[in-house]
């Protein structure tokens, strides 16, 4: 089902902080380390499920993606290509390129550029052969027609929201929610070219095309996540960020906009960003999971190595958490003391040394890094398996 | 949507003061738009129909007769004025109350959407507007521009729109966190398409019920003005002006201090009625959108 040789989607270090201001003067006086430094990759065709407690900033990740929140830092490649630039505000993105490409290239030599990560090499090409080295130039590489690739962007990544009842303009009838897209981007030439556009992808998501003369009030929850879900595939994206999108749904119906959602996933080739906080559903869709905690990804794995022996202590709990719906089963369960710590003033070492059943001296001390522990797995500690 | 105006409709009309602030709107706009054949002006003044012709000698009040149904005052006939200066009303309420708010909605919604330091200064600039008092600056703009009713109104639109501005700016920072709004970003709608097509449909309606009730107090700022000499020329028909001539004459004659009424009664009423069809509307539209505000 993956294809390991290239991502569709890679995220190298994401920063994103939230500044707190105070005072008349708006000083900032403090910044909310929501996502700080994150890296995942996601392949063409699959599902990635990224699980996390509420406020680990799992919703935080899916708006930076898709340029909702500008990133504070690191960089996001799609098909490798770099977009941040199109993510950032134009007068970010000179600086950007300067600290993550050009002083580095200009302090290396020709075989250390050969070593970089693929997807930095292959800006150093760029810069070197087509840009000859001229900054001002690669610059203007990523900042001309800026409008033109933020829409292509656009088209390409798409997001479901959580809240099936906040995510429709209440005053627009269902037609013009879904086929607003289609203007933006010009898809259709004529009206009755929408019309049918809207039409179909109606019927795909399981609605009646009637429907598109109506108004979101006039429908139930599921259906509004159907709309929700319509709006996204009308531009045909390759990726789709499901940011918490059937944990609004009673559980009836959140299995059938599951299914859809596979189903759809199978008809257009989807590659879905799956963002919940329940075991149940990742564990569901899933065909890797990564786990968040403040901020951070503690462990990346296949959802089966992931649900059958996890290796950090936090995922360890939380799988210890999920219910199992035997009454003669007895497990031994992992309980976690205290509350999250803010993430604010996050702990020194590794985030979760507070917390965590099997801390040692070291942990509070240096920050365990995500690396590979078995093919395709990735922890952040440095006893992973040591609990389990 | 059909089906929710229908029922707002249906909410207005089973509102008594709604349909008297409607019935009383409809009876200004009947006299507006009747004018000539109501008060028919005199060949002479065909060209002129707004001034209000001259039709006595006498400087004193006449009262009430068949000729002058409302009275004579400073030579002029009342009724004249009265039916004319409706015209003048309407054309007072709706030219600064549209784009006071026009305004008002521009500098808002700009403020609030991008928020930071255009939100700072775009406020502090509505701030230093609200704390001149507002006669005092009309007094001192239409000594720059020079006296009349159109001076009037750009010192009534330059200094009318804070209040909707304030207005829309709280709710749009209040409708900018939906996720709808969001997901038209994530679609790549451009930021004046989700102002007009997102944000203020959904948050227009307290202006235009804020709108409505000014459009009523804003005849009654022009003729404060009016009555301060500010205002319109001589003789032209407008409620204020007429206000204005009884002025020598409102403390009636000796020993008859209510001699003169209809100087001030019948221009008044008319005031009164229409501020007060626009406050009733205002009222109800309120009611109907914000039940949580019904007292």
């Amino acid at each position: 089902m993956t294809r390991k040789d290239e991502a569709l989607l890679s995220v190298r270090h994401l920063v994103k902080h939230f500044p707190i201001r105070a005072g008349i003067f708006k000083r900032i006086v403090a910044w909310v380390k929501a996502v700080d430094g994150v890296d995942f990759d996601i392949y063409e065709g699959e599902t990635l499920g990224l699980v996390g407690e509420s406020g680990c900033g799992k919703t935080t990740i899916g708006m930076t993606l898709l340029g909702l929140y500008p990133p504070t830092g690191g960089s996001v490649y799609f098909n490798g290509e770099d977009i941040t630039p199109y993510l950032l505000p134009r007068w970010k993105v000179r600086s950007y390129l300067k600290q993550t490409y050009v002083n580095h290239f200009k302090k290396l030599s020709g075989d250390e550029i050969e070593k970089l990560p693929q997807e930095v090499r292959r800006y150093a090409e760029v810069y070197f052969n087509d840009h000859k080295g001229n900054t001002e130039s690669f610059v203007r590489h990523f900042t001309e027609n800026r409008k033109e690739k933020q829409k292509a962007i656009r088209r390409e990544m798409q997001i479901v929201f959580q809240d099936p009842y906040s995510s429709l303009n209440p005053r627009m009838r269902i037609g013009n929610i879904i086929g607003e897209a289609v203007d933006v981007h010009g898809l259709a030439s004529s009206s009755a070219e929408r019309r049918r556009m809207v039409a179909e992808i109606l019927q795909k998501v399981g609605l009646y095309p009637e429907y598109a003369m109506r108004y979101p009030h006039e429908f139930s929850g599921g259906q509004r996540q159907r709309i929700g879900i319509a709006r996204a595939l009308i531009l045909n994206p390759k990726l789709v960020v499901a940011d918490e999108a059937v944990s609004a749904l009673d559980v009836s119906i959140r299995s059938q906009i599951l299914n859809l959602m596979e189903d759809l996933q199978r008809e257009f080739q989807l590659t879905y960003l799956f963002i919940s906080h329940d075991l149940s559903v990742i564990k569901h869709i899933s065909d890797r999971v990564a786990v968040m905690y403040l901020g951070k990804i503690v462990e990346v794995a296949p959802k089966k190595k992931l649900f059958d022996r996890p290796l950090h202590p936090y995922t360890v709990s939380l799988m210890s958490a999920i219910p199992i719906p035997d009454p003669d089963y007895k497990k031994r369960r992992v309980i976690l003391k205290g509350d999250v710590p803010s993430p604010i003033n996050p702990p020194s070492g590794c985030r979760f040394h507070p917390r965590c059943p099997i801390a040692r001296e070291v942990c509070s001390k240096e920050e365990p890094p995500l690396k590979e522990v078995e093919e395709d797995r990735k922890v952040a500690c440095f006893f992973a398996g040591e609990i389990s | 949507m059909e089906k929710e105006y229908k029922r707002m409709l249906k909410k207005f009309f089973r509102n008594p003061s709604g349909v008297l602030g409607l019935a009383l709107l409809f009876f200004f706009i009947f006299v507006a738009i009747f004018a000539p054949v109501i008060a028919p002006p005199q060949p002479s003044n065909k060209y002129e129909p707004y001034m209000m012709p001259i039709v006595t000698w006498s400087p004193d009040p006449q009262p009430p007769s068949k000729e002058h149904p409302f009275g004579v005052s400073e030579r002029r006939d009342i009724f004249y004025g009265v039916v004319w200066g409706t015209r003048t009303a309407f054309r007072i309420g709706l030219i600064v109350t549209g784009v006071s708010t026009l305004i008002g909605l521009f500098i808002g919604s700009i403020s609030a959407y991008y928020g930071g330091w255009i939100d700072e200064i775009l406020m502090r600039i509505t701030d230093i507007f609200l704390s001149i008092p507002f006669l005092i600056a009309a007094i001192v703009l239409t000594t720059l521009l020079g006296t009349g009713l159109d001076k009037v109104m750009i010192a009534m639109i330059v200094f009318g729109w804070m209040g909707t501005a304030r207005l829309i700016r709280g709710n749009i920072l209040q409708a900018k966190e939906e996720q709808y709004v969001l997901a038209a970003k994530a679609i790549g709608v451009s930021t004046p398409g989700i102002i007009v097509k997102h944000l203020l449909p959904n948050t227009i309606f307290p202006v235009l019920i804020q709108a409505s009730m000014r459009m009523g107090s804003l005849v009654i700022t022009a003729a404060i003005l009016s009555f301060l000499g500010l205002g319109a020329p001589q003789g032209y028909s407008d409620w204020g002006a007429i206000l204005n001539y009884a002025r020598n004459w409102m403390l009636g004659a000796h020993g008859e201090a209510l001699k003169y009424w209809y100087t001030i009664v019948f221009p008044g009423t008319a005031m009164v009625l229409f501020v007060l069809a626009w406050n009733l509307i205002g009222d109800t539209l309120r009611d109907i959108f914000d039940p949580r505000l019904r007292i």
